[in-house]
């Protein structure tokens, strides 16, 4: 089971060699100038420390040279200690045990380097460099050497010898190759990595001001994509992430790793409740490198590696970021007058000549009302039709009736350094983000405390600790995001008509019939959500002897959300200011509830591992690690709720609740995984490098003897610029590697955690007993059926991978070709209904993924204007290979068909409109069945594929002599949903104390589906690029069919059929930020006590080229268009002293 | 100093040995008990369900379990009302069904559903067999409810589809024979049906003896109540399509009816009494709170005999407000007899349609009860909610116009059902006693081809009085030109009326085909107060011959052979080669 390597170790240095001296009355000086002349022995000590004039007698035979130095040294003045290379240094007891070193630090030009670490090689002293570049430190005689390390400059270590002053000058590191990067259990430099990781810095995410990290990450890396799920509130927000496409059905999210500490959530929450101002690096394993987190690794392994002190010099570092969200992309809806016309229009082309919009539009036809008359006039005009309730003819924008800008603060300080042995971080962030709501208390409040302190007690322990906190606290009104008909402000908003008033004459809330959107936005009552994040983490490395390093750490997650909310009744009046009804009286909303819920996620790890380094073999390196660790999982969810009784503005409370109405439920549930892990890492000559990972993992989700199972990974490298045959080119060509990797990653999600067991579920509500006073009996159902023989799906990824850098390491870049083949991906066998159950997900069907990736990023300066160009570019496929449950494809979006592309939109091949009465009896008379028999001119026609005269929903299939099948339909593939060709551009340019950047993001193919359709139901609003582009006797040239109210013709399995008037190629380019930051100049903030001051102006999301109609944002389309698209102008300030 | 080769760094290997082992032995003796005691941390059970193992040792558990079932029961006039596949309501949009442009989908819930019924029936029967001997007569009454319900999902297969696959046991994956097999006759099925519903009678309590604390539950009379349902529908289905075999299923079909009548277990509520004319109206919004001016509840009617069960506290009756009650045409409401039990064409009471509401003087009490007369009273959705003042019923709420487009298509409103206030604990009927009445009566007509005056006083003229209207006689019938099987057929389309059974009806008398290919129509226009009041008057329609308002033309609706029968869904016929699609489909 566990890999344990045999340690090897060797002794440091050898004595060999022999003296014989017979002198008397001789000085030291000379002793040591014939050992220096007879043998390599060389000796090293201070004139002024040590008296080498002093005579002495010395007689000795065949001795080494301990012997001879404690005879002519006396043990109480000086001491002498021998090193490797034969180098004897011999120090003064007595007098001044520590001399101090001073020096200069410049840079290339000779510009003094403030800030640049000095430490004492081989510990933790050390000291920074001031403004001007200058530094002192104080060392002890066994000091050999002192490193100096700079961000972005080869490090150099500098012997002491007898210097008392050194003066250093640090070079530019070449780009990157220097870096180090976390690949799991361990780091490696970029130039050694066999594996395809991205890594991502700290400057990249600093360079744009957003609380949320997932935020930062989109399009900042080939192969991560990041994809906004705009909800429209703050609260349920959350943006999702795939690594290199999605390969298994069952979704698994990604593996979040924070310090070496794996995350519960397998989405962003793993990542969001991080502070972005304290990540230092992240680092993404996109391929078989993934392997060493075996059992979670199927979606894509996000390592996350946080600040640490730098500096003797404690480092305060305080921003302050105020951002206005300017509400833009707002829905645009018809005008009262278009949108009747339309409405009108739908139900004459069903033959019902009048309906409730006629009267209104004779009406408005009869005065010649305009629509300036009818903004002018708002209530002068008052109708029944076509709600039968009384409104007033008006015009509301509603989108700028509710929401308005609105102000978001982020703060953030941090304090950090190195004191002793003592290395800390501590952080703590704060921010105020207002809902661009205009009425009612719509917010969010975060506050993320970090406490990061590692402490070396000596050579043999160090102990790392790492403590965060977070507590946030949303607060919106109740059902804010609701989509349905009046339970919220989105429902509200969505059916809200233009003629519906903001409030009655008598200021009070009105009632149409349709919710008031600013009712619930005020008065429903709030939904408090708190969460709480309790991270914490105590880990030991321990150092037994050199080369070996044991690390045992254990860590807990907590996370709880703690939700309470109350849905008031407030009442509404109709035009005439009469009461109309309570909110809580409109069967969509129901009653007044109160209500609360908790949930509570305990996560839990522990890991041992130890990892060996041979370091000492001059062609060879070798690194081995192995390890263990247990992770386990708890939840356990709590709801309650009471409904009618007090519950009222003034007494928002459960406890208001009437006691016979209150609900309640609980779940629990946990899971365990254990596993072992090893990984050998072999490079010859540094030039040749091999990668070798074994894991073996066990899982509480599985059947007894299909808990565990071994992940394997293998990978190699050539860096080729490093060969003889390439020193030619080696002006041309900095630094060429060529990569290959096969990786194995489980997943085990998706399934149900005790699935493995048949299950009898207890719930619901019936009434059983007295006719007049039943009681609630529950009711016992059977789960889905048991697999008992299932077990892990595993995704086998290849990788092959290019890395360069050229023209004197300006330009660099790599590119990347993986397919990913998951073999025994998870699918539910179709059985025939009569089965009764839902059979259980089984392992056996086969997805696809193939893709690529590429970078390049250059990197130069013109004079003092220093700049950089940094381009992504990918793409991927995802291919169901095989999967026999056959699931058949449905109009519209599909995820997994066996055959296809995921996401493959299907639909009827579309024939052009019936335009003539001609073609339309020729078309009805084509089918005996599948059209609705009802169709007229400018309906759509599709074509009858498989020539059965019937239009069937089932794919059109084709048996082996290329005739349509026995069952086949005429369903084909129109379309495939997936992001293609994704692409980041970065740019930035900096000059003198100006810098400035500026980043673009997009896809070049992105085929939607819109579901916004031109006549959905009559009390609907509708958006205005509809109108006029749907066909008439007139408009025969136009997009989209008739308008029809009838459902059997505009229903989506006909009119709206997803024929390709629906398809939309949502290729876009935004410009997701563009930044111009100000620095003070150096000698200006010296005089302010300060080493930085930095003033930047920010847009996000601020223009984009999209290709949608109407007013949509590209990153969610034809989403249920409620609340509009933030636009984002930041100023912030970035102190450090 | 040289650089050490590997060979030397072997060579020097055993002195470092030593070293190593004390490491090793102390990591493994650290790492060993984490990996047992965690090998064992992987062994995790359910929290808050239990294991199918060990459930069905008790038999309170057989109850919990018979539970469930009683969520299939139809919620007719919620949704699921079949009314809406016929001829005499008019739904929002076109319904498919109805005007027969519907064709075959890959999925059907009605499959689905049953088969999962199916299952879960079959499953407690299952464990009913294993039980311990003497805990036997303990669970009987549920293994008599899973019998009854699993007889329920199989005649709803039944009357959609004809015959179908009978699954008697719990499947497996591996059970090819029965997973994949073919159908079965429909005789197969409904012999299947009956001997489960004859278990079911046998294992289930009558209603009378049902304890209080476990009324609602399915007796021994709503066994038999449906058995008779079934037969009627057998019977008549082969009986007009010539298929032997019908004469027995009459026997059962009057046998069955009989036993439920004879047994004094049911009555027909009629409290004109107290409730005056529009007592059926009533009758079906009975709640547990005062819901007329008489204060009547639903522990006073004895009709129901299986009821869907809402309460407001428990199951909460979902609003049926008229603007989603599908309006009904001018068949029903032609339908309905003057009081002297003549048809509105022979009768002179009949007042004619001049005004909006003359129609509904001199009919059938029926008509007024289950239609809103226009301008009358509607409290629905007006505040105060749970306390309508029943006293002074003209106490909130508001007049009921004909608005056509949205609260109405047809211009006549629906309103059985109809609580007219939220959260109400109406139930809804799935069998009740007058329905019973009706099949006796047209058991004994189909059987014999006439039926005695005797007999219609015990069955139809009981409906017939609550109604208002005349009493059906041999003698009535011949001395006005009437038909008897008409008037039977009459009294059954407007007593269960939105009840989910006219669809049924029409094919199992086979009359579908004549029936559902007429006009769906609304009001009479011309000449009336619709054409001259200016409230209507820019309300246009297509009119028929008569100057009645066509909702859809006859020439948009078809009813052909194949439409007698549902397709199957195709999903299942690719899934399952064996089976057979129905034919014309």
């Amino acid at each position: 089971m566990l890999l344990f390597a045999c340690f090897i170790n060797i002794s440091a240095s050898i004595y060999s060699q022999k003296f014989t001296f017979e002198k008397k009355s001789v000085t030291i000086k000379d002793i040591l100038a014939e050992i220096e002349t007879t043998s390599n022995y060389k000796f090293l000590y201070r004139n002024d420390l040590v008296d080498v004039t002093r005579e002495v007698d010395l007689n000795v035979r065949e001795s080494d040279i301990d012997g001879v130095l404690s005879k002519i040294f006396d043990p109480k003045e000086n001491s002498f200690k021998v090193f490797e290379d034969n180098l004897v240094v011999i120090t003064s007891k007595n007098i001044i045990q520590e001399h101090r070193i001073s020096g200069t630090v410049t840079d290339s030009k000779g510009e003094p380097l403030p800030g640049v670490n000095v430490v004492i090689t081989g510990t933790n002293q050390g000291t920074t460099t001031d403004i001007s570049g200058n530094y002192s430190i104080d060392v002890s005689p066994e000091a050999m050497s002192l490193t100096f390390t700079y961000i972005g400059m080869e490090t150099q270590e500098i012997t002491i010898g007898t210097m008392i002053q050194i003066n250093v000058t640090m070079v530019e590191a070449a780009i990157g190759l220097q870096e180090v990067v976390v690949i799991g259990y361990g780091t490696k430099s970029k130039q050694t990595l066999t594996g395809a990781v991205s890594l991502i810095e700290d400057e990249v995410l600093q360079s744009r001001p957003s609380a949320v990290t997932t935020d930062l990450l989109q399009g900042i890396s080939s192969g991560i994509q990041i994809t906004r799920n705009n909800t429209g509130d703050i609260r349920s927000s959350m943006n999702g992430i795939t690594i290199r496409g999605i390969t298994s059905r069952s979704a698994p999210g990604v593996l979040v790793v924070v310090d070496g500490v794996t995350q519960p959530f397998t989405d962003a929450r793993a990542l969001d409740n991080i502070n972005p101002n304290d990540i230092e690096s992240i680092s993404i394993l996109k391929d078989g490198q993934a392997a060493i987190y075996g059992a979670r690794a199927a979606g894509g392994v996000i390592l996350v590696t946080t600040k640490a002190g730098r500096s003797d010099k404690p480092v305060i570092n305080v921003s302050a970021t105020a951002t206005i969200q300017k509400p833009s992309l707002m829905r645009k809806t018809l005008n009262v007058l278009d949108l009747y016309e339309m409405q009108n229009e739908g139900y004459i082309n069903d033959g019902i000549l009048s309906n409730g919009f006629t009267p209104v539009l004779e009406y408005i036809a009869d005065n010649h009302i305009t629509l300036a008359e009818v903004k002018e006039n708002n209530g002068k005009h008052i109708f029944t039709e076509p709600w039968g309730v009384p409104y007033a003819l008006g015009h509301y924008e509603w989108n700028d009736i509710m929401f308005d800008p609105s102000l978001q603060q982020n703060y953030n300080i941090s304090v950090s350094g190195r004191k002793d042995k003592l290395n800390y971080y501590e952080s703590v962030n704060y921010i105020n983000q207002d809902g661009m709501l205009a009425y009612g208390k719509n917010y969010k409040k975060r506050l993320l405390v970090t406490l990061k302190n590692d402490y070396d007690i000596n050579n043999f322990l160090k102990i790392r600790s790492n403590f965060n906190i977070g507590n946030q606290k949303v607060v919106e009104p109740y059902g804010y995001s609701i989509n349905t008909y009046n339970t919220g402000v989105q429902g509200a908003l969505f059916f809200v008509m233009p003629t519906n008033q903001p409030y009655t004459k008598g200021g009070r809330y009105f009632s149409s019939g349709f919710g008031d959107p600013i009712g619930y936005a005020e008065a429903t009552g709030y939904t408090t959500d708190i969460l709480y994040t309790i991270n914490g983490k105590l880990g030991a490395e321990i150092t037994p002897f050199k080369d070996l390093l044991i690390t045992a750490e254990i860590a807990s997650n907590y996370n709880i959300n703690d939700i309470d909310y109350a849905k008031i009744g407030f009442p509404t009046y109709d035009l005439y200011d009469n009461f109309a009804m309570m909110s809580t009286d409109d069967p969509n909303n129901g009653p007044a509830t109160a209500g609360s819920e908790l949930r509570r996620t305990r996560y839990t790890v522990g890991n041992l591992f130890a990892k060996y380094s041979f370091e000492k073999l001059e062609n060879h390196k070798i690194n081995l690690m192995a390890g263990y660790s247990h992770e386990e999982n708890d939840y356990r969810g709590f709801s309650a709720y009471r409904q009618y009784g007090l519950i009222n503005a003034q007494l928002p409370t459960m406890s208001a609740g009437n006691a016979d109405e209150q609900y309640n439920s609980e779940t629990k549930n946990d899971y365990a995984l254990n596993s072992v892990y090893s990984r050998l890492e072999y490079g010859f000559k540094n030039r040749y490098l091999f990668e070798g990972i074994f894991r073996y993992d066990g899982s509480s989700k599985f059947a007894e003897g299909y808990k565990w199972a071994p992940f394997f990974g293998f990978s190699g490298a050539w860096i080729i610029s490093d060969e003889s045959f390439m020193s030619n080119l080696k002006t041309a060509i900095d630094f060429l590697k060529v990569r290959a990797s096969w990786g194995q990653l489980g997943n085990q999600s998706g399934i149900d955690l005790y699935d493995y067991l048949s299950q009898v579920y207890i719930g619901g509500a019936y009434p059983m007993g007295p006719w007049n006073s039943p009681y609630q009996v529950q009711y016992a159902t059977l789960g889905g059926m048991a697999s008992t023989t299932r077990t892990w799906e595993t995704i086998e990824s290849i990788n092959m991978g290019i890395d360069f850098m050229t023209l004197s390491s300006r330009l660099t870049g790599s590119f990347d070709y993986y397919i990913k083949n998951n073999r025994n991906m998870f699918f539910a066998q179709e059985f025939p209904s009569v089965l009764g159950t839902e059979p259980p997900s089984i392992n056996g069907a086969h997805v696809r993924t193939k893709g690529w990736e590429m970078e390049l990023n250059w990197k130069d300066k013109i004079s003092r204007l220093n700049y950089f160009i940094r381009l992504n570019l990918s793409d991927n496929k995802t291919k169901v290979i095989d999967l026999a449950d056959r699931i058949t494809p449905v109009q519209g979006t599909n995820d997994f068909i066996q055959g296809y592309p995921v996401y493959s939109y299907f639909g009827y091949e579309y024939d052009g409109f019936i335009q003539t009465e001609s073609e339309l009896s020729e078309y009805t008379s084509s089918f005996s069945s599948g059209i609705p028999n009802n169709l007229t001119l400018g309906d759509a026609r599709y074509k009858d594929l498989d020539g059965d005269d019937k239009l069937e929903a089932l794919v059109y299939e084709e048996d082996e002599n290329g005739n349509p099948a026995d069952l086949s339909g005429d369903l084909v593939q129109i379309g495939d949903g997936g992001q293609h060709y994704l692409y980041g551009v970065n740019l930035g340019v900096s000059w003198k104390n100006f810098d400035f950047s500026c980043f673009f993001q997009g896809a070049f193919k992105w085929q939607v589906i819109s579901n916004v359709v031109p006549c959905s139901e009559f009390y609907e609003p509708i958006e205005t690029y509809f109108y006029h582009q749907t066909w008439a006797s007139d408009r025969t040239g136009v997009p989209w069919p008739r308008l029809s109210q009838d459902g059997s013709i505009k229903g989506y399995n006909y009119q709206y059929s997803n024929a390709p008037y629906k398809l939309v190629n949502n290729k876009y380019l935004r410009l997701k930020n563009i930044q111009l930051g100000y620095s003070l100049p150096d000698k200006l903030a010296r005089r302010m006590n300060l080493e930085r001051l930095r003033v930047y102006l920010s847009g996000t999301d601020i223009w984009e080229l999209s290709n949608l109609p109407g007013n949509q944002d590209p990153e969610t389309p034809f989403a249920l268009r409620v609340s509009p698209f933030p636009r984002q102008y930041s100023f912030g300030i970035d102190l450090t002293f | 100093m040289e650089p050490l080769s590997i060979r030397k760094y072997i060579s020097s290997l055993h002195s470092i040995m030593h070293r190593m082992k004390r490491i090793c032995h102390g990591v493994f003796i650290l790492i060993l008990p984490i990996l047992l005691s965690c090998e064992k941390s992987l062994d995790l059970y359910p929290k808050t369900t239990y294991s199918e193992a060990t459930f069905f040792a008790s038999p309170e558990n057989f109850e919990l379990f018979a539970n469930q079932f009683y969520l299939i029961l139809p919620t007719i006039g919620l949704g699921d009302d079949r009314d809406q596949y016929s001829d005499i309501v008019a739904q929002w949009s076109f319904n498919t069904v109805s005007n027969g442009s519907y064709f075959p989908t890959p999925t059907s819930s009605v499959w689905d559903d049953s088969y999962a019924t199916i299952r879960n029936t079959t499953y407690l029967i299952q464990k009913g067999d294993e039980i311990s001997p003497d805990l036997k007569s303990e669970v009987s009454p549920f293994i008599g409810e899973a019998k009854f319900f699993r007889a329920f999902a199989y005649f709803n297969l039944l009357r959609d589809f004809g015959g179908v696959p009978i699954i008697d046991e719990v499947l497996d994956l591996n059970d090819d024979d029965l997973l994949y097999g073919p159908r079965k006759s429909r005789d197969e099925v409904l012999n299947y049906i009956m001997e489960d519903l004859d278990d079911a009678v046998d294992k289930l309590p009558v209603e009378s003896v049902i304890p209080e604390n476990n009324k609602g539950r399915v007796s021994k009379g709503a066994a038999i109540a449906f058995k008779a349902r079934v037969a009627l529908f057998e019977g008549t289905w082969k009986k007009f399509r010539g298929i032997d075999g019908y004469n027995e299923l009459f026997d059962e079909a009057i046998n069955a009816s009989e036993q439920v009548i004879n047994s004094g277990e049911y009555e027909i509520f009629d409290r004109r009494d107290v409730l005056g004319d529009e007592c059926y109206r009533y009758f079906f919004i009975l709640d547990r709170i005062q819901s007329n001016v008489a204060n009547l509840t639903k522990a006073d009617q004895k009709e129901y005999i299986l009821a869907n069960r809402f309460d407001n506290n428990v199951r909460k009756q979902p609003l049926i407000s008229v603007d989603w009650t599908p309006s009904p045409t001018k068949k029903i409401a032609d339908m309905f007899l003057c009081t002297d039990g003549l048809p509105i064409s022979q009768s002179p009471l009949f007042q004619g349609k001049l005004t909006v509401a003359s129609e509904y003087e001199n009919r059938d009490l029926r008509m007024k009860s289950i239609f809103f007369v226009p301008g009358t009273q509607c409290w629905e959705a007006q505040p105060p909610n749970e306390s309508r003042n029943w006293d002074d019923p003209l106490a909130g709420g508001f007049i009921l116009e004909v608005i056509f487009g949205s609260w109405t298509r047809t211009g006549y409103l629906g309103s059985k059902f109809n609580p007219q206030v939220l959260n109400s604990s109406t139930d809804l009927p799935v069998i009740r006693y007058a329905e019973i009445l009706l099949v006796n009566a047209e058991a004994l007509f189909e059987r014999n081809g006439s039926i005695t005056d005797e007999v219609l006083d015990l069955t139809i003229n009981k409906l017939r009085e609550r109604a208002g209207i005349a009493k059906l006689s041999n003698d009535f019938v011949t001395s006005n030109g009437l038909d008897m099987r008409t008037e039977i057929r009459r009294e059954r389309t407007i007593e269960l009326y939105m009840e989910s059974q006219r669809f049924d009806d029409l094919r199992r008398w086979k009359t579908a085909e004549i029936e559902m290919p007429q006009a769906l129509k609304g009001v009479l226009w011309t000449g009336t107060q619709y054409e001259t009041d200016p409230q209507w008057s820019s309300v246009v329609f297509p009119l028929d011959i008569d100057g009645s308002i066509i909702i859809e033309d006859a020439s948009q609706r078809s009813f052909e052979e194949k439409h007698y029968l549902f397709p199957l869904p195709t999903r299942q016929l690719l899934l399952n080669p064996q089976l057979e699609q129905n034919p014309g489909w």
